[in-house]
């Protein structure tokens, strides 16, 4: 019933989708024939379809670009890591017309499919309809051309080549999968976690979570999820843990190869040059959300709260000096939560009765933070793809600026009162809040950042 | 707040999956309002109410059954008297039943004759269907849709009479028929065509309107064995709030057999139905529709429900002229909409992708004809996809419509003229389903997510809003989705059902957006249930319509008890059932056995503890827990002393057996005595070193006496999955395992690695199988003993055959396929040789050779390639033709695999250049 956390691959299954995968290429080819298409170009140039030409060709080039570039890595002896390399085995054994089919299209790493908002790639309603006629020459074609691989294949193929050309689905989801007991043992583990997950059985899943990611070739990225949640039950400070683990471990600078053939998913389970790992994104989530209401508390011993977030801040400033993080608007985003987080707590804390230096060190720090708030929000909406409330915050960091400024009328009153105390509170100030020393070195990456 | 009140990516929205929340967004600490700080998250944890507690009601009542369906006698005559050339097969066919034993007898076995044959020789002419499969006893029931002629569907099996199966004894078909039979059972395949087989809508008639009645909830389903015959009627909503509904239910149903008390009406339609529709029109228009659409195999009708009586809740209704899908264009249809903006107007798609528009004609009369609007049609049509599933439906406003195919939705705007592919699904997923939740939010389910879709007016585009992983087989092509909206307090939640044909389990998420429909977020965790009385998997599920909104206020949500009414179909009985959801108290709560029926898998069910095996574990874990009390405080021997003992009791047992065996005849399972059963076997030694050398000296020194003992190492990679050297790489692996779980890790493996080692460990005397064999080959009847014989002479045969060409036989020893340079073996010999050779498997176990040598695995293979030498040795004529025939494509294949590596790596070579 569920996905189970592995790569399969059987022959049954290879030599079927060749099949399945040659038909369709060949019906494709027979198609652009008859429509006298040849090398994707379907009409006549309009302005729309030429802008969006130049987009895709821009697109190749950079495919090739980068294809060379590896390439000369390559030779040059900079291979990529281990990971990478164990990704890309299954990928040679391949079929041909499988990755012919699949070279045609682009492979989306922040989702599933390939989704399209831009209004700009619109083209006219398609009218003309296919006919019977025309879709039997191509079928004809197709089958024509299948002859000699059906006649060697083996009778299951070739009844499940006939019910997929007649568009029929396969009901059996476990079709030609292979019926090893190690399979078997993985499925059942699997359906447990998930199940005991559900039920919020935490200790059974635990231990379903702990077996399953110990069973030769399961691969720890696509149940990370499930286990962040059970960690997170039963041991919080754990789950933490383990999500700086992942993104450690599984980081990685290379960029998706294009052409390759990956049988898994880079969406949840991979990150690449370009596409920052989801369990990184969701660990700085985490540790920010845990740490930012740490902060709120203020009765729990606040030091090493204060730290932890301190140490979450100059991780990510470490962070995004580097791709993927550099180019990602979410990373961008928390970074400015950071501050946003740390603005407020800084500005409700302020003591209105503060004179002299220690007031405006205080007052400095705030404003320091609602800045690199707004800095850090502006690199982020400058990367583009990352929606946020942009006029709720500009209205909260103007909220937190005025609980710096009516304290002003306060002050001149009480000023006299303020002066005998003015010795003694700058120390206590240095000690409640060390964060003075930070202002300096937010202001230093700010401007190493910029 | 144009930017929407939580940060996401634009284009993907928020992606969520367990232990995956989202991006959040900080609410500050508001002194003035005293409200203090916060997180808005994707992912809401303070639900209104906890997903967790809905359970399912204890037992489903089935509504109705197609299979059970009466008929009365006089039917059955109507079927003999107008038999037409279909149906007239049929009912001679049961008077063959009835005369079987006087003069048909001939004619059977003719029958026999025939099938036997063709079960013998499988591939040979007449070639057998491979979804050929006989049924003992034919059940004639008056469908009318064998009355028509066209367009109904051929059964797929093949009849043959039930006298002359219980002829055909076990040895002529039973073998052959399972094998194929297997075979068709791994390739279920269904029509994606067919979506929803009964449909729960608002209905509101034209009088209803005038006299400002409300809808009325309509039930349509499909029923008959053919699922030709649709069946309407009204559920009053005053007895869906009654607590025992569910029995209600059961007898209003069951009422729907006679039609004469007029609260079904059944309409016979001829042709199966593939989908039923009720039209679901925009809150805007303030009103519900009339109309119920049904597909079947060739046309599609339209029910246009005049009158509900409110006494007798009797239907009237009209249908118009059929659209014929002829009149639409070359293929059949496979799905259909109407626009929730105007209540006569429908889109259409055909099962390769063609769409139209086309209005219905606003009074039903014979002769008015559905029109398609001239400028509304087109294609998306996409050579790769050959899928038949199809969806159309509306979009976010009254000109624009989605069109989904298995790898990818488009959205067009019939107005402004422009497509745009909005989703392309070619690599990680495909689409599964889509359902449109209201004018501004649809549902998409993927093979790996559900999506919430945002289709506002406003949006230049259909857009994510957020999707959750749902983690479900993303192989399984059945999965479809089901939802139900739920106004709670100030929020609605959406509940989306997954559900397939493969399983009786429906995956639950919800989601809920606020009133002003900004903010939609994930409610907590998903959950899955079991639904009772579901063979294999769930065909088609709905719930009613949910319409206690008034019930629902701010201050009652937590404490709400909230019923959810469901009906669903049956894949294999094809029964019509209800059953419902509850976070009440249900009366006989039964603990849900997740328990997978999976009935494609070969291999049985998945549950690890089922009965016997969960006694044997809680057993086992409890007497290992007495013995961690028992050792306590016991002083042990040292181990050169224990294993002397124990060497010293065993061997004696042996040589007692291996005397007694000597003199008296044994029985054959008492062949391989376990060593166990000898003597107390040590427990409390240290060393596994020790005793392995102790077992390694036992066996050495009986080795010469004729005596096997069990070899330890090949048991074992059985069992781990490797072979391991020694004992104590044996219990190394196990303490592995066992660490994981228990804390007394130690204890248990060497509890474990006893339990394993003393109920492996055998020894028997390979001599004594001689005398067995031919105590057996004697005990055998005539005909048997003669195949035998004649089995052991051609053998010797090729033996010398073979011992003179040893090419040969290096040649059969390796697997018959055709890889390498051995690809001159014509295929379809070989793999018929192959075929013969498996069913033979069983009888060479009782030849002579393979009892005179103990039971290895090469032994087995080189006798079985012995027989399929046999098998080409005899034909050698034969082969030489076929092999001049059949090689041209052949060599042409392996040319191209072998060849395809060395190309492709000069390719990159010459790259670099």
């Amino acid at each position: 019933m569920f996905e189970l956390p592995l790569v399969i691959i059987s022959k049954r299954t290879r030599t079927s989708n060749k099949l399945k995968y040659q038909y369709i290429n060949n019906l494709n080819k027979k198609y652009d024939g008859i429509n006298g298409i040849s090398n994707g170009q379907t009409e006549l140039p309009t302005p729309e379809n030429s802008a969006t030409e130049t987009s895709e060709n821009e697109e190749v080039v950079q495919q090739k670009r980068r294809k060379i570039k590896k390439r000369w890595k390559s030779v040059v002896g900079e291979n990529y890591s281990d990971l990478e390399s164990d990704d890309e085995q299954p990928v040679e054994e391949v079929d041909n017309e499988e990755r012919k089919f699949y070279r045609k299209y682009e492979k989306p790493q922040l989702t599933f499919e390939k989704w399209q908002c831009d209004p700009k790639r619109r083209t006219p309603i398609q009218r003309h309809r296919i006919n019977y006629s025309k879709m039997n020459r191509m079928q004809r074609y197709g089958y024509k051309r299948m002859e000699t691989p059906l006649a060697v294949s083996s009778r299951s193929n070739k009844t499940f080549f006939h019910a997929v050309t007649q568009g029929y689905q396969l009901y059996d989801p476990t079709y030609g999968r292979v019926n090893t007991f190690q399979l078997k043992h993985i499925g059942i583990l699997t359906s447990l976690l998930h199940i005991n997950v559900l039920k919020r059985k935490w200790e059974l899943a635990y231990k379903c979570f702990a077996l399953l990611i110990r069973i030769p070739g399961v691969d720890v990225r696509t149940l990370w999820g499930l286990g962040e949640r059970i960690l997170a039950e039963r041991q919080p400070r754990r789950s933490l843990e383990f999500l700086q683990w992942m993104s450690s471990v599984y980081s990685t600078k290379v960029p998706l190869a294009d052409d390759v053939n990956y049988r898994m998913a880079p969406v949840f389970t991979k990150g690449s040059k370009t596409h920052t790992p989801k369990y990184t994104t969701t660990w700085l989530w985490e540790c920010l959300i845990r740490y930012a209401n740490g902060l709120e508390d203020l009765e729990v011993d606040s030091r090493d709260i204060e730290e932890n977030f301190q140490s979450l801040m100059d991780r990510i400033s470490e962070m995004v000096l580097g791709p993927p993080y550099m180019d990602d608007p979410e990373v961008w985003f928390i970074y400015a939560l950071c501050h946003m987080v740390k603005a407020d707590a800084l500005s409700q804390q302020f003591d209105p009765h503060l004179t002299g230096s220690s007031r405006d060190i205080a007052s400095n720090q705030v404003i320091q933070h609602i800045q690199n708030t707004k800095s850090h929000l502006q690199r982020c909406s400058s990367k583009g793809g990352f929606t946020y409330p942009k006029r709720y915050i500009t209205r909260q960091l103007a909220t937190f600026e005025a609980r710096l400024h009516p304290t002003i009328d306060s002050y001149d009153t009480a000023e006299d009162d303020d002066d005998n105390n003015e010795d003694s509170l700058p120390d206590d100030e240095n000690e409640m809040y060390p964060e003075n020393l930070d202002t300096q070195l937010v202001d230093s990456e700010a401007s190493l950042s910029d | 707040m144009d930017d929407g009140l939580l940060p996401q990516h634009f284009p993907a929205g928020a992606q969520l999956a367990v232990g995956v929340r989202g991006s959040s967004m900080y609410v500050p600490n508001q002194e003035e309002a005293g409200k203090s700080g916060g997180w808005v998250r994707h992912f809401e944890d303070r639900a209104p109410f906890d997903l967790n507690e809905l359970k399912t009601g204890k037992d489903a009542t089935i509504l109705d059954d197609p299979s059970n369906f009466t008929v009365d006698e006089d039917n059955d005559i109507v079927v003999g008297k107008d038999s037409t050339d279909g149906s007239q097969t049929l009912s001679v066919e049961s008077s063959v039943d009835d005369e079987l034993s006087n003069d048909e007898n001939d004619e059977n076995e003719q029958w026999k004759e025939t099938i036997i044959k063709d079960l013998r020789w499988e591939r040979l002419s007449p070639s057998i269907p491979s979804n050929f499969s006989v049924f003992q006893d034919v059940d004639l029931h008056k469908d009318p849709m064998f009355d028509i002629r066209y367009g109904s569907p051929i059964s797929p099996q093949d009849y043959v009479p039930g006298t002359l199966i219980n002829d055909i004894t076990r040895n002529d078909y039973l073998g052959a028929v399972r094998k194929s039979k297997r075979e068709t059972e791994k390739l279920l395949i269904f029509d994606p065509v067919v979506n929803d087989l009964f449909v729960t809508g608002n209905i509101q008639t034209a009088k209803d309107l005038r006299n400002n009645n409300d809808q009325q909830v309509v039930v349509a389903f499909c029923s008959g064995e053919t699922n030709s015959i649709l069946k309407l009627a009204v559920l009053p909503e005053n007895k869906l709030h009654l607590t025992n509904r569910a029995q209600w239910l059961q007898e209003f149903f069951a009422k729907n057999v006679d039609d004469e008390l007029g609260t079904f009406s059944s309409i016979d339609l001829k042709s199966s139905i593939k989908s039923i529709k009720i039209a679901n029109v925009s809150s805007l228009l303030g009103r519900d529709s009339d109309t119920v659409g049904v597909l079947t195999e060739n046309a599609l009708y339209f029910v246009k429900i005049d009158n509900i009586d409110p006494q007798t809740s009797h239907i009237s209704y009209s249908m118009h002229e059929p659209l014929k899908s002829t009149s639409f264009g070359d293929f059949p249809i496979a799905d259909f909409a109407f626009n929730p903006w105007e209540l006569q107007q429908f889109a259409v798609i055909d099962i390769k992708g063609n769409w139209g528009v086309a209005r219905l004609p606003k009074i039903v009369k014979p002769g008015s004809r559905i029109r398609f609007i001239p400028n509304m049609k087109g294609s998306i049509f996409d050579p790769e996809e050959l899928s038949n599933w199809k969806r159309i439906e509306w979009s976010s406003s009254y000109s624009k419509l989605l069109i989904i195919n298995a790898s990818k939705m488009v959205e067009l705007d019939l107005e402004h003229d422009w497509q745009l592919e909005v989703v392309q699904a070619k690599t990680w997923s495909y689409l599964r389903d889509y359902r449109r939740i209201d004018d501004e939010f649809g549902v998409l389910l993927t093979s790996k997510e559900i999506i919430i879709l945002s289709t506002k007016s406003e949006n230049e585009q259909v857009s994510r809003v957020i999707s959750w992983k749902h983690c479900l087989d993303s192989t399984d092509h059945t999965l479809r989705l089901s939802i139900q909206k739920l106004p709670l307090g100030f929020k609605m939640l959406i509940l989306t059902c997954i559900f397939s044909k493969g399983h009786d389990k429906v995956y639950v998420h919800g989601f809920c957006h606020d009133q002003d429909r900004h903010l939609v977020q994930s409610v907590d965790g998903p959950l899955v249930f079991c639904i009772p009385h579901v063979f294999n998997g769930i065909s088609s599920m709905h719930f009613l319509p949910y319409n206690g909104e008034e019930k629902w206020t701010v201050s009652e949500t937590q404490g709400q008890k909230l019923w959810l009414d469901f009906l669903f179909k049956d894949t294999s009985t094809n029964r019509l059932m209800h059953c419902y959801l509850t976070n009440d108290e249900v009366s006989h709560v039964q603990d849900q056995s997740f328990a997978i029926p999976e009935l494609m898998d070969s291999v049985s069910s998945p549950l690890p503890f089922t009965g016997r095996n969960n006694d044997q574990v809680k057993f086992f874990i409890a007497q290992v827990k007495l013995s961690l009390f028992e050792d306590e405080g016991e002083s042990n021997d040292p181990d050169s002393e224990i294993f002397q003992k124990f060497g010293y009791q065993l061997s004696e047992a042996i040589n007692g057996i291996v005397e007694s065996c000597e003199n008296q005849p044994v029985h054959i399972k008492q062949l391989q005595p376990l060593l166990s059963d000898l003597t107390t076997v040590p427990t409390k030694y240290e060393s596994v070193e020790e005793l392995e050398s102790l077992l390694c000296q036992l066996s050495e020194y009986y080795r010469d006496l004729g005596v096997v003992f069990t070899d330890f190492r090949i048991i074992s990679r059985l069992l781990v999955g490797e072979e391991s050297v020694n004992l104590d790489f044996f219990v190394n692996k196990l303490l592995q395992c066992w660490d994981i779980v228990t804390s007394n890790s130690l204890l248990m493996t060497r509890k474990v690695f006893d339990t394993v080692l003393w109920s492996i460990l055998k020894f028997h005397k390979s001599e004594k199988y001689d005398t067995i064999e031919t105590e057996l080959q004697e005990s055998l009847t005539d005909p048997y003993s003669e195949i035998i014989s004649h089995w052991d002479e051609d053998e010797s045969q090729i033996l010398e055959h073979q011992v003179s060409d040893e090419r040969l036989m290096h040649e059969t020893n390796r697997p018959q396929f055709l890889f390498g340079s051995q690809s001159q073996i014509p295929t379809i010999k070989s793999s018929q040789s192959r075929s013969t050779r498996r069913s033979r498997q069983p009888h060479s176990i009782q030849t002579e050779s393979s009892f005179n040598m103990p039971f290895t695995p090469t032994e087995q293979d080189i006798s079985s390639s012995r027989i399929s030498a046999s098998q080409g040795g005899l034909l050698p004529d034969t082969m030489a033709p076929a092999f001049s025939l059949m090689s041209s494509p052949t060599p042409m294949l392996s040319q191209s695999q072998n060849s395809q590596r060395p190309r492709r790596k000069k390719k990159r070579i010459r790259g670099f250049g």
